[in-house]
């Protein structure tokens, strides 16, 4: 249907193509900005994008940011011998930081769905990190409330737990 | 186990959640983790995170670089002794920075108290990653003179108050020994049931006189006790799992004849590495601990290895081979070279910097020419990356410290004789809860079952 859209190209940014997301959202983006994704790579090198990459695994709104940060990092694959990308290296780091403090847990575990589904390597280590992180300096106890996961141990086995590893557990 | 996500629209029904991640995902998060604290703690939250901690495939730290975990330093310390006695050598704790910021009460969980025989039965040598090792204080050693023989040794873990006995190498008990070192293994072929502690062997080298030679004339050799070699730390004939090393063509080939084992003096352990001065050779003595392999280096024209003091880490902290030799003349000059050992070669010896030091210590408190007169009249009491700390023989009492970058000296009232590292372990003992057995003890039912030893 977008056929023909897919089959534009802009000037130097090579061809383009159209990712549909799982409600029907739909991006344009340069074959360069999507062939981060690991998956699209081998797809456009089977040359099956023609029509649209149909990705029913990612809602609109994370695709949204998936791209946004495939636009970002187009750069960094690409050319290595750009000077003008040195000075942005920092400007990078700053986005990534600011996508992956923002987000809220559910989106967080979108988004690292979407990043394994894609394949997208940087993306998902980042989002993994982010996610490690916030274990920092927690309890199990506190763990358990921030991700929302329930306790299925007996207070026996608890307390075998915690003597088992007594270092790790001084509150 | 757990419900995995199948498709989008269970996941537009309740919020996403770290419960809807695949186990591969939630091992790529968990591999991330910033501290061993922090995994432990992990491992204690629900028993699908410590199914995939306590599985032995789970890589833990092992492909990224991290900040050293490092827990805190064991020093085997000494107050100004009086005389020439070194009979109490107490070892005290010092907790890094880190470990209190993580919350480690490391008083608590660095005491050496569950040691069999009390700590006074044993004598701190070497340490690696979480482990340390410590060797039964024998009461043969002569006074002033350690000639120690082959110990019993103990392999312990602080943290989780384990401990494994080794027991001394029975055909060599009668030998002498130059000393005793953890070698770490590459952990991939340690398993969490097995835990930590079979990840390693531990070396030793001993003097080995040969028989119907006259003056004592003898050899080195290495020893290794390896844990892996009979698969078990399971009570099995003594010394099953003690071997010898065998040495390297080129070792055997130019042979190592040493006069006594008193003519190799231990210099330092740095970078993987040991050394000692063979006096009269003008040689040193290096143990490479990664090959297990014993060599002979000759020492530069310049260097006699009767002067030679110390070598110690000329980097900073980070094992990339710089090393720093401290030597001391008839003159009482120190002299520190700079030099390095890779894998396969080692570095010339370039002179960095000397210093008199019966003119640079004139104005220390308690200084008396005495000290000073008749040949190299100091030793070094302690040696670290950084500096070196010497008393005169006449008096043990007066140390002072010279600072190997700026030459510097200052007094100095106490001093570590050695300073071991001890890391927060990565793996942490998973053997509560980790999965219900079905046969009770009766053989093992999965990988990860833990109650065939029960």
């Amino acid at each position: 249907m977008a056929a023909a859209a897919a089959e534009a190209t802009i000037d130097g940014g090579g061809k383009m193509i159209i990712l549909i997301s799982a409600d029907g959202k739909r991006f344009e983006v340069t074959e360069a900005v999507a062939s981060q994704s690991q998956l699209i790579s081998n797809m456009i090198e089977d040359d099956c994008t023609e029509n649209g990459v149909r990705l029913p695994n990612v809602d609109g709104d994370i695709l949204t940011m998936v791209v946004d940060y495939c636009n970002m990092h187009a750069g960094d694959a690409a050319a290595d011998g750009d000077t003008t990308k040195a000075s942005s290296t920092e400007e990078l780091k700053k986005f990534d930081a600011e996508l992956v403090q923002a987000l809220e847990n559910p989106v967080l575990f979108k988004l690292i769905l979407a990043a394994n589904f894609l394949n997208i390597k940087s993306l998902l280590d980042m989002t993994c990190q982010r996610v490690a992180d916030m274990m920092s300096g927690k309890t199990p106890e506190q763990m358990r409330e921030t991700f929302s996961i329930e306790n299925d141990f007996t207070p026996e086995e608890e307390a075998a737990i915690r003597q088992e590893n007594a270092w790790a557990f001084d509150d | 186990m757990v419900r995995r996500r199948s498709n989008s629209k269970s996941a537009a029904v309740s919020p996403t959640t770290l419960g809807d991640l695949p186990d591969k995902l939630l091992e790529h998060i968990l591999v991330r983790v910033a501290s061993p604290v922090w995994l432990a703690r992990a491992a204690g939250t629900c028993k699908r995170w410590r199914r995939l901690l306590a599985n032995d495939n789970f890589p833990f730290h092992m492909d990224r670089r991290l900040p050293n975990p490092v827990a805190g330093l064991y020093h085997c310390s000494r107050r100004r002794p009086d005389g020439r006695g070194r009979s109490s050598r107490p070892i005290t704790f010092v907790p890094s920075s880190s470990a209190a910021a993580l919350g480690v009460d490391a008083r608590r969980h660095f005491s050496l108290d569950f040691l069999p025989g009390g700590l006074s039965s044993w004598e701190l040598v070497d340490s690696h990653g979480s482990l340390l090792l410590l060797a039964a204080t024998s009461s043969t050693r002569r006074r002033g003179h350690r000639r120690r023989l082959f110990p019993d040794l103990v392999v312990c873990e602080p943290v989780t108050r384990r401990y494994k006995l080794i027991p001394r190498m029975e055909e060599m008990k009668h030998q002498r020994c130059l000393g005793v070192f953890l070698q770490g293994y590459p952990t991939r072929t340690s398993s969490n049931r097995s835990s930590i502690m079979s990840s390693l062997r531990v070396i030793c080298v001993v003097y080995i006189e040969y028989s119907g030679v006259s003056d004592g004339m003898g050899t080195v050799r290495a020893c290794v006790f390896d844990p892996n070699g009979s698969n078990s730390w399971k009570p099995r004939p003594r010394s099953a799992c003690w071997y010898m090393f065998k040495p390297t063509w080129n070792m055997a080939w130019r042979g190592l004849h040493l006069r006594g084992s008193e003519h190799a003096r231990l210099l330092g352990h740095v970078a993987g590495a040991v050394f000692w001065a063979i006096g009269g050779d003008d040689a040193l003595l290096v143990l490479d601990k990664r090959r297990t392999e014993l060599e002979v280096l000759r020492l530069p024209g310049s260097v006699r290895a009767s002067e030679l003091r110390a070598i110690v880490d000329g980097g900073n902290g980070d094992n990339d081979g710089k090393l720093r030799a401290v030597c001391l003349d008839e003159e009482n000059v120190v002299r520190v070279f700079a030099t390095w050992r890779g894998e396969h070669s080692n570095g010339e010896w370039v002179l960095q910097k000397s210093l008199r030091l019966e003119e640079s210590t004139m104005g220390l408190a308690g200084y008396k020419a005495g000290y000073f007169r008749g040949g190299a009249a100091m030793v070094v009491a302690a040696a670290s990356a950084g500096s070196v700390v010497l008393a005169p023989v006449e008096d043990m009492t007066w140390m002072f410290s010279v600072d190997l970058e700026t030459m510097e000296i200052a007094e100095c009232e106490e001093v570590s004789v050695a300073v071991y590292p001890c890391e927060l372990p990565w793996r942490p003992t998973l053997r509560a809860c980790v999965t219900r057995c079905e046969r009770r003890g009766r053989g093992r039912c999965s990988h990860i079952c833990i109650c065939d030893d029960a």
